[in-house]
């Protein structure tokens, strides 16, 4: 009685551990990731981009804000899990120095627009890939590409979205400008 | 013995039903001969073809007896559809001797036809006014209203009607007053916080009673044209084409350059087609979806090229904006393009449509019982396409943008991923007009068949 007893406690124990800490390489795509899975960066690939970066892009200074989020939780295809990421939080400011969006010091999770989280890299190219949730409205959501070129510099490639919009989805008045730069090759410098 | 006291009461079962069958056969027909078919007395137009089926389904399932005693007499030459004529809607008056007691809807979805109890006082007064008094002139509106459900905002297709109450001769300081009743075209699913049931015969011989209602059968249905024949009628129409070339040539712009953004277009449940509606860089805004079956519009040179999950949920508001039964002619269409060096004008375009092809108890589902977490789906969408682009056999070339096949593949996906697979249809429309119905394969590829 006693060991079958115990046989079943060593049996939820590694059941538990087993569910809680099945990890996975950083490029699984979503249908192999089983509930509360961690994608993780094994090799570090995410942690040369962290820091701040500055470019110019037609008269508007863009400030990256570039953090690593380990374990963080996500929400996707209805599935909950875990991923190591790179976000990226950004202030634009127009040529007199005035904020014409700050996301940094915004209060963001999955249920925002706003959020710029890694979904992986593209080895080859050398490159990480970000998914822009858009501004106000999802408007201008898409895809985000950053190449590391040196200790000092990245590379940043822009691929925005489309979106339908109506008064019910979008209310008037609301402002869905993009500020972001919507260019690629853009060379952003560290801080 | 056992065997035989078991046949002689199967044998004394099927005598007993036979005859109780002929009793209610004799019953109906005598019905049927009572109930001629009347001309109408409604000072409106009315959608006669559907007022007669109606009345024919009700005569052959009904217990004229015991709803005439239950609720009263049925006036069918006052039946009304309230400005619908495909087969959809109708309201008739029921009376007890010269008094409207209360009125019946029969409403069809699909190829059913539901009885329900519309014990609205306004409508019984219109049908008193209408039958009893002198009407000295009629008139009917149609507007679009807005109704807000579950925190979405859908407009449905409304009539009024109003009368006027003339005087009687020799009443010099009357004045006529004039009444209107308003109907609106939602749609009822069934459940338990609709009208009540009306009861046709005794759930004691007709059994029913409990459950949800499963309606009657309503014979030929108007005939829906497949997917294929409305999408060839479209990418026919010498307007629709124009407007699409001219969203292929805004496809192509790229941002820097003039006129760089998202334009589109609507078409009408007249067939005609709306101005082009000129968007902003990166979105286009529509109004509301009464009165069309459908829009246009482009991405731009950098965006996916295909219908993405805030499409499929437009498309799903247009196909409701459609009038009952004819959800499929609600579409939403998109084209994109991109750079090609072996094309003959040095661009591939994507042009695809797409419709609902799910009934209607499934579209209310979507639109109104389902929570989309707007956001997830879109990063969903976002990631999908990166993982997609690893493929060479779904992209132009590694990590690059998604050829017609990851196209297709990542629209099957999103729809698996809305728990919508096979409730939508896709096609493609080639350059030269040719429409294809795309489906998904077991496998997960897609496979293109030419529309006939």
């Amino acid at each position: 009685m006693k060991t079958t007893f115990l046989k079943i406690i060593l049996l939820v124990a590694v059941n538990t551990i087993s569910c809680k800490a099945q990890q996975l390489p950083l490029n699984t795509n979503m249908e192999d990731i089983p509930i509360n899975g961690y994608v993780k960066d094994f090799d570090n690939e995410l942690n040369p981009y962290v820091g701040t970066y500055k470019a110019t892009y037609e008269g508007k200074e863009i400030t990256l804000f570039i953090t690593k989020e380990e374990n963080r939780p996500m929400k996707l295809m209805n599935k909950n899990f875990y991923n190591d990421v790179l976000s990226i939080r950004y202030i634009v400011k127009n040529s007199s120095g005035i904020v014409l969006q700050n996301t940094k010091d915004m209060n963001l999770n999955n249920q925002t627009r706003f959020n710029i989280l890694s979904m992986g890299t593209m080895p080859e190219l050398g490159k990480v890939a970000f998914g822009y949730d858009g501004t106000n409205c999802g408007v201008g959501w898409g895809q985000i590409d950053l190449k590391k070129l040196n200790a000092m510099q990245i590379s940043w490639d822009y691929y925005p979205n489309n979106r339908i919009v109506s008064d019910a989805t979008c209310p008037p008045g609301t402002d869905t400008t993009v500020y972001l730069p919507h260019t690629k090759g853009l060379v952003f410098t560290k801080q | 013995m056992k065997e035989n006291l078991f046949l002689r009461l199967c044998l004394i079962l099927t005598v007993s039903l036979s005859l109780y069958s002929c009793t209610n056969e004799d019953l109906y027909s005598s019905s049927e001969n009572e109930k001629q078919e009347v001309a109408s007395k409604s000072p409106w137009k009315e959608d006669q073809v559907y007022i007669k089926k109606v009345q024919k389904v009700f005569l052959q399932n009904a217990n004229t007896q015991y709803f005439e005693r239950k609720y009263g007499t049925v006036h069918w030459d006052y039946a009304m559809s309230f400005g619908q004529f495909d087969e959809s809607y109708l309201v008739v008056p029921i009376l007890k001797g010269n008094t409207v007691v209360t009125v019946m809807k029969v409403y069809r979805i699909d190829d059913r036809i539901y009885f329900r109890e519309k014990n609205d006082p306004e409508f019984i007064s219109f049908f008193t006014d209408i039958m009893f008094k002198e009407i000295s002139g009629i008139d009917e509106k149609v507007v679009y209203s807005p109704t807000s459900v579950a925190s979405k905002v859908i407009e449905y297709k409304c009539t009024s009607r109003t009368f006027t109450v003339g005087c009687p001769a020799g009443y010099a300081d009357c004045e006529p007053l004039s009444y209107t009743v308003r109907e609106c075209n939602w749609v009822d699913t069934g459940d338990s916080n609709g009208p009540p049931r009306m009861g046709l015969c005794d759930p004691l011989e007709c059994g029913g009673g409990g459950g949800p209602d499963p309606g009657i059968l309503y014979p030929e249905p108007p005939e829906e044209k497949d997917p294929c024949e409305k999408t060839k009628a479209i990418s026919k129409d010498p307007a629709v084409t124009a407007k699409v070339g001219t969203l292929k040539e805004q496809s192509k712009i790229e941002d820097g350059e003039p006129n760089y953004g998202e334009k589109a277009f609507e078409l009408k449940n007249d067939g005609t087609t709306s101005d082009i509606i000129i968007g902003e860089k990166h979105k286009v805004k529509l109004g509301s979806e009464a009165g069309k079956q459908g829009a246009y519009h482009n991405h731009t040179p950098d965006g996916i090229k295909m219908l993405s999950p805030p499409d499929i949920l437009k498309m799903l508001n247009y196909a409701l904006a459609q009038p009952n039964g004819n959800l499929s002619n609600g579409f939403l269409g998109m084209v994109g393009s991109e750079k090609c060096g072996t094309c003959p004008d040095g661009y591939k375009y994507h042009n695809y449509i797409i419709r609902f092809s799910g009934n209607s108890q499934e579209l209310e589902k979507f639109i109104f019982q389902t929570n989309w977490d707007e956001k997830d789906l879109d990063k969903t969408y976002t990631r999908r396409k990166k993982e997609l682009s690893k493929d060479t056999n779904y992209a132009d070339y590694k990590y690059g943008p998604l050829n017609s096949d990851g196209l297709e593949k990542l629209f099957f996906d999103t729809l698996q991923n809305m728990g919508m697979e096979a409730k939508v249809n896709l096609q493609r429309i080639e350059d030269n007009g040719t429409v294809k119905n795309i489906t998904q394969n077991s496998n997960g590829t897609t496979s293109a068949t030419q529309c006939p």
